[in-house]
């Protein structure tokens, strides 16, 4: 049964005043107390088609609804812009392109006076970066945040995570390409929380010798190392720094270098990698994939799919975006003129090839410069369409986007706003609910692990 | 409508003892009543306890309408073997106006109805009156939503400020 949607909300209270106001009638006065006694059931049914917002609303009207924030369907969490952070007041936007509202809210984290980036955003935390070498890892809407030791690194070019941030198994990745002759290296950053078992100098201490750093185990070391040695420089490292401080001895709060080389020329670009099936897979600038597997530490290049174009990169750097939606892979190539088509690929995983698509069907894609994120349409009017990190003014705010039904952008191309600083940050409900044991989202993470390959 | 004489029909009785007489294939359009024909094909008489005589006429209303255009519809595909798109679009939109003009009621009207389409499991008319309601709720602030609904706030200035202070953000006004 298709969902009936009218543009324009009926209503029903102005147009029948007449019939509402019978309050002296009893049975009326019955069916008045209704609307709260609808069973969680019909509730829950409302809230498929209501934002996140509207929904978290709906649960501080009476007692009778003041359960019903935990009904809260997941999906309705579809993709904010979260955008120009205003270091002044400390405070972040927060773009709606399916409500076409904006939202602020103050972070103590953002009163700076260093820079701030947005990387990457995941289940609802978002990774920020501060001047050179700070950098967070922040839940909005909880206003959580974790800082992760400093990387001095300013050439990343994009960090992203498994596990959930506050719990042990939290690890962060930060990827670099390397631009050599060949393009074959990559340079993986990571970083895993200390474990935080107490030992008789108790917790307070531990946190006081403040191991946040990262480990320059720089390219010198590695020149003289060799880089078989150099991928376990991790390892022994912490052996070292085990020995070195003895209060900590079960702490390791550092960043590790380590060099990967797949022997395929790999030409990396700035958007983040999608981890799917517990693997990191970045896309190239000739529509390449690479993957990088956190457990085994280790990186390969795929040799299908082929290219999309055998050239020396043929797509612009920063306007290759690579999704995930339902354990598929798509990856996006946008052209920065409106005259070209935007180019969108699917990953045939039977024949392990590219296969165009021309039509995106009740998927929505949000891309962006750093981080893209594919949902199913939050309504039909979403559908096959591609949203851009950017607005139209004009008459109120409304999202830009591209349609795959007549490869034309929407409102327009030219002449709209772009937020400097931004990130595609999709709510997640169940992050609200701060009792929420850690385990449960990450059983949910491995019950859909599968191998791609 | 035109009733063929050969067509069973059914006697649905309300809650305040009004008896609506309608074709069985009105009455299927209620998957609970369908469930209660196929268990027991005899029966003509159903009481429906939950459903007052006015929600249920407009419950009878809605589904007659809905089997006409859904026969019409079949009565065109025999007709022409295939149904024209353009035909069948201008009677997908004349069915969907005539929803939306079925919607205009008021807030507590809506609320029976939902009711009932979920205790008749009609999936049309719930689907119908639910998406109405969400309408109603798009974008209001909680007090213009609880005024549209005419809902009492009964959580204490405590109470209200911990479930809002949970997340903040969905409180501030949009700029």
């Amino acid at each position: 049964m298709q969902a009936i949607e009218f543009e324009t909300p009926l209503d029903v209270v102005e147009l029948n005043k007449d019939r509402v106001i019978i309050e002296e009638n009893q049975e009326r006065n019955q069916i008045l107390r209704q609307w709260t006694d609808l069973p969680i059931e019909m509730v829950e049914l409302l809230f498929q088609r209501l934002s996140l917002v509207d929904c978290l609303r709906v649960s501080t009207l009476c007692k009778a609804w003041a359960s019903t924030s935990q009904s809260v369907p997941e999906e309705n969490a579809w993709p904010w812009l979260m955008h120009s952070p205003d270091v002044f007041n400390g405070k972040c936007k927060f773009f709606d392109p399916v409500c076409g509202k904006e939202y602020s809210l103050e972070m103590d984290v953002l009163f700076t006076n260093q820079q701030i980036a947005f990387h990457s955003s995941r289940d609802g935390w978002v990774v920020m970066s501060e001047g050179d070498e700070a950098i967070y890892v922040l839940n909005p809407l909880t206003k959580e945040m974790i800082e992760l030791p400093g990387l001095d690194c300013p050439c990343y070019n994009c960090i992203s995570f498994t596990g959930v941030p506050t719990s042990p198994d939290f690890r962060a990745f930060a990827f670099y390409f390397e631009y050599d002759d060949n393009d074959k290296m990559v340079k993986i950053y990571s970083y895993r929380p200390g474990q935080k078992e107490l030992t008789e100098t108790g917790q307070e201490e531990l946190t006081e010798t403040g191991q946040e750093e990262w480990t320059e185990t720089g390219q010198d070391e590695f020149t003289e190392t060799g880089q078989e040695e150099f991928t376990e420089t991790g390892q022994e490292e912490l052996t070292e720094t085990d020995q070195e401080e003895e209060l900590t001895e079960t702490v390791q709060e550092e960043w590790t270098e380590t060099i990967l080389e797949s022997g395929i020329q790999f030409c990396g670009t700035i958007n983040n990698p999608v981890f799917l099936h517990g693997e990191f897979y970045c896309l190239d600038r000739r529509g390449q994939l690479g993957v990088f597997n956190p457990d085994e530490m280790t990186w390969r290049v795929l040799t299908k799919p082929e290219p999309i174009c055998s050239d020396v990169p043929c797509y612009a750097y920063a306007c290759c975006s690579l999704v995930e939606i339902q354990g598929d892979l798509i990856a996006v190539f946008r052209p920065d003129t409106p005259l070209k088509p935007i180019e969108v690929y699917k990953l045939d995983r039977s024949k392990m090839a590219w296969s165009e698509v021309d039509n995106l069907g009740d998927i929505t894609i949000f891309v962006g410069f750093r981080n893209s994120i594919a949902v199913p349409s939050p309504l039909k009017r979403f559908r096959n369409s591609i949203y851009f990190p950017k607005f139209d003014d004009r008459e109120h705010r409304n999202g830009v986007f591209y349609s795959m039904d007549d490869h034309q952008y929407h409102p327009r191309f030219y002449g709209v706003e772009q937020p400097t600083t931004y990130v595609w940050f999709q709510p997640n409900k169940l992050l609200l609910q701060k009792d929420m044991d850690a385990e449960t989202s990450s059983l949910q993470d491995e019950s859909s692990l599968k191998t791609l390959n | 409508m035109a009733r063929s004489s050969t067509e069973n029909m059914i006697t649905l009785m309300s809650s305040d003892g009004e008896e609506f007489m309608v074709t069985e294939k009105v009455a299927r359009e209620c998957t609970t009543i369908r469930n209660m024909l196929e268990d027991d094909c005899v029966i003509t008489n159903i009481p429906l306890p939950n459903v007052t005589s006015d929600i249920l006429s407009m419950v009878i209303e809605y589904c007659m309408e809905h089997v006409a255009a859904a026969e019409k519809a079949a009565a065109e595909t025999a007709e022409k073997g295939s149904s024209s798109a353009p035909a069948a679009a201008k009677a997908n939109k004349d069915l969907e106006e005539w929803d939306k003009a079925f919607m205009n009621v008021d807030v507590y009207t809506l609320c029976d109805l939902i009711l009932a389409a979920n205790y008749l499991n009609v999936s049309g008319l719930l689907d119908l009156t639910i998406q109405t309601a969400a309408n109603l709720i798009k974008g209001k602030s909680p007090e213009q939503i609880r005024k549209t609904f005419h809902i009492q706030n009964d959580l204490s200035l405590e109470e209200e400020e911990k479930i809002r202070s949970q997340t903040p953000w969905a409180f501030e006004k949009s700029e």
